[in-house]
């Protein structure tokens, strides 16, 4: 009878244990290192917004390694200022928020809201900033924490504080960060010995508005050849006209020994040149290895699909696996004509860095737009 | 009756001789007529076999000869040409004794480009063959020259490998030490949970080059597998011997003299440390050269 009994209090009790369990593991996040710290990002964007779960390890201002842990983001389109994007954003940030407190279990203070730079330039110029505070404000409210910091930055802050957070110490005075966004590039670095001043670099030109550009041109003939040749006069042009200017104005040459790039491009190159170097967050590429690819790109493309650059002996079976996933990763997101007009920026942009005199060293940066996340740990340590 | 018979019998005799007389003068008016059609038939006979002979000559030797061509064609066109001449003479049913000796002249100097035609194409033919054997026989010393040239790729690639391996670094004494900093102080240590630090350490040595710049690459391999990285902005990939790369965890710049017994040592921190095996490579120019592997617990 007792047994019996015990059977019944002890079954219900052992199913509660084991589901517990069950959704534990679900939603916990496996760390990569021993001692490393948990941190979030959420970053309301001119597109949607956008979490990132990433760990710092103690070394990582010295190394300047952080590892991505979850990356995930809910298109709301919210720089069309109406009411629908308004609650779709405002909903998004909300249940972003809900995931990492309740789900992976992220103290708040450890998660760090932000609005972007470029929903800030749109709402001054459209005169809605007021859409912008509205947000903060229910945001706050939704998640009951009224002094909860919700920071609007500026493209100077986004561009420092990628600096801050990608750039390690040791490098800090002597790296120029660009970062290659699909509309506009920015970046800067720092030219007085101090995190005091920071120059910012600017240029009307990305990924996406090259290509763009470029099938404009393109008109009826919408060939590949035509695109290349297309291309180099699009970018001849934007050389000529902006980017030989804005690198000057910069004053970045003669300071910076290291020039690291980031954004989609930079990661989508550093993966298809340097898959066996799947793990490192930053890859270090020659201007003429990113001339070699930017011709494989055009002339023989078919040597870059995932199957093949997974393919060598040296690599793990698990390595393999990573390298399918990423360069497949890649593949969806830049198309041929896309990763020509990244490349042909890029490789234009690098071109002001040689000399015959002096080369400077450039890097890939695989996870660049996190990089403001670590910025604010590092700031919020210091406090 | 009898003499009646008689007479009649000679009447007939001198009436037939007479017939017989006057048929031989005409036999002898038609000779230079009927002679004549009886030459020209027979020359139209040995002309179309000659030009039928000529033709099945051409066309065998116009297949086999066409870098002779032109010459053949300058032959050709004196054939043509004779051949219209002598068809112009030949129907020309007017035609007089001289024109047929002309007509005949002609059809000898006609078989007789057609025997020279006939022996050039022998010539070349016998030229082809020549050309051929000197063909197969220059065939035959570059498939030689190839095999050697092969042969002495082969040892030149040999060599050049040997004289890489003989410039390669030898690493001697290649350690491994995890440490456990107690107190200021550094204590090895085997346990994975104590480690603060890695440091590897080896000697390299070559007679064969100096080196302005030598690069000795290290791999660490952690127990997962993975190469060990410290400092993400400095460990990239390495090239090997074979064309692989690989991901190394740190490289070493150094100037080095031939015959020098260089000794590295250098530590190495990592965010944490597993339990298993460190392997510790190094290598240069693309080869291993040496190797130690630690165990942690």
């Amino acid at each position: 009878m007792c047994t019996t009994d015990l059977r019944k209090c002890l079954l219900p009790a052992i199913v509660l244990v084991v589901s517990s369990l069950t959704a534990t593991a679900q939603n916990t996040i496996k760390p990569k290192y021993n001692n490393s710290s948990i941190y979030t990002g959420i970053e309301v964007g001119s597109k949607g917004v956008k979490m990132s779960v990433i760990e710092i390890g103690k070394n990582a201002q010295s190394s300047g390694a952080f590892n991505i842990l979850k990356d995930t983001s809910v298109n709301t389109d919210f720089i069309s200022f109406s009411d629908p994007t308004f609650s779709a954003t405002l909903n998004g940030f909300y249940g972003l928020y809900t995931t990492a407190t309740k789900d992976y279990r992220i103290p708040g203070k450890r998660i760090f809201t932000v609005i972007s730079s470029g929903v800030k330039m749109q709402a001054e110029k459209d005169n809605k900033t007021s859409w912008v505070n509205n947000l903060i404000d229910s945001f706050r409210l939704k998640v009951n924490e009224p002094e909860r910091q919700v920071e609007v930055v500026s493209v100077m802050q986004e561009a420092m504080l990628s600096h801050l957070g990608i750039v390690p110490n040791s490098r800090r005075y002597t790296t120029f960060l660009i970062d290659i966004g699909s509309g506009n590039t920015k970046g800067g670095f720092f030219p007085d010995g101090n995190t005091n001043n920071f120059k910012l670099f600017q240029l009307n030109w990305g990924t996406k508005s090259t290509s763009n550009e470029t099938e404009k041109r393109c008109e009826e003939d919408k060939t590949l050849p035509n695109y290349n040749k297309q291309l180099t006069r699009v970018l001849s042009a934007a050389e000529n006209t902006d980017i030989v200017y804005a690198v000057n104005a910069s004053g970045a040459y003669p300071l910076s020994d290291n020039v690291a790039v980031s954004g989609g491009i930079a990661w989508a190159i550093a993966t298809l040149l340097h898959p066996e170097l799947i793990d490192n967050p930053i890859v270090s590429v020659s201007y003429d290895e990113v001339e070699k690819f930017n011709e494989k790109l055009y002339k023989n493309f078919s040597s870059l699909p995932p199957a093949s650059l997974s393919g060598n002996d040296s690599f793990s079976n698990e390595e393999k696996e990573q390298i399918l996933i990423e360069t497949t990763r890649v593949h969806k997101v830049f198309d041929q004509k896309a990763l020509m007009a990244g490349t042909g920026l890029l490789l234009k942009i690098m071109r002001q860095f040689e000399s015959a005199f002096e080369s400077k060293q450039f890097f890939l940066v695989k996870n660049g737009q996190v990089g403001w996340v670590s910025a604010y740990v590092d700031q919020n340590i210091s406090k | 009756m009898l003499s009646v018979g008689l007479v009649g019998t000679w009447i007939y005799h001198l009436y037939d001789k007479t017939q017989y007389s006057s048929r031989k003068t005409e036999v002898y008016i038609k000779d230079s007529v009927a002679v004549a059609e009886g030459i020209k038939d027979s020359l139209q006979k040995l002309y179309v076999s000659a030009i039928i002979n000529l033709d099945t000559r051409l066309d065998s030797t116009r297949s086999s000869a066409d870098s002779l061509k032109s010459q053949l064609n300058v032959k050709l066109g004196e054939i043509y040409k004779l051949k219209g001449e002598i068809d112009g003479i030949l129907k020309n049913r007017g035609a007089s004794k001289a024109d047929l000796d002309i007509a005949r002249q002609k059809i000898a100097e006609l078989q007789q480009l057609i025997d020279e035609l006939k022996g050039e194409k022998t010539s070349m033919e016998q030229e082809k063959q020549q050309l051929n054997n000197i063909m197969t026989q220059m065939s035959g010393e570059i498939t030689g020259l190839q095999q050697t040239m092969k042969q002495l790729g082969d040892e030149n690639k040999a060599l050049t490998e040997k004289v890489n391996l003989a410039s390669v670094f030898v690493a001697s004494e290649v350690k491994l030490t995890p440490v456990t900093i107690k107190n200021d102080k550094e204590q090895e240590t085997n346990q994975a949970k104590r480690v603060n630090k890695l440091i590897a350490s080896f000697t390299v040595q070559n007679n064969v080059n100096d080196y302005a710049n030598a690069d000795v690459y290290i791999i660490v391999i952690q127990p997962n597998g993975k190469v060990l990285r410290t400092d993400a902005w400095e460990s990239f990939s390495m090239e090997t011997y074979n064309g692989n790369k690989i991901p190394y965890t740190r490289k070493i710049r150094f100037e080095y003299k031939k015959g020098e017994a260089k000794q590295m040592i250098f530590s190495l921190n990592a965010d944490d440390y597993q339990k298993g095996n460190y392997t510790l490579q190094v290598y240069h120019n693309g080869y291993m050269v040496g190797q130690t592997v630690k165990t942690l617990i």
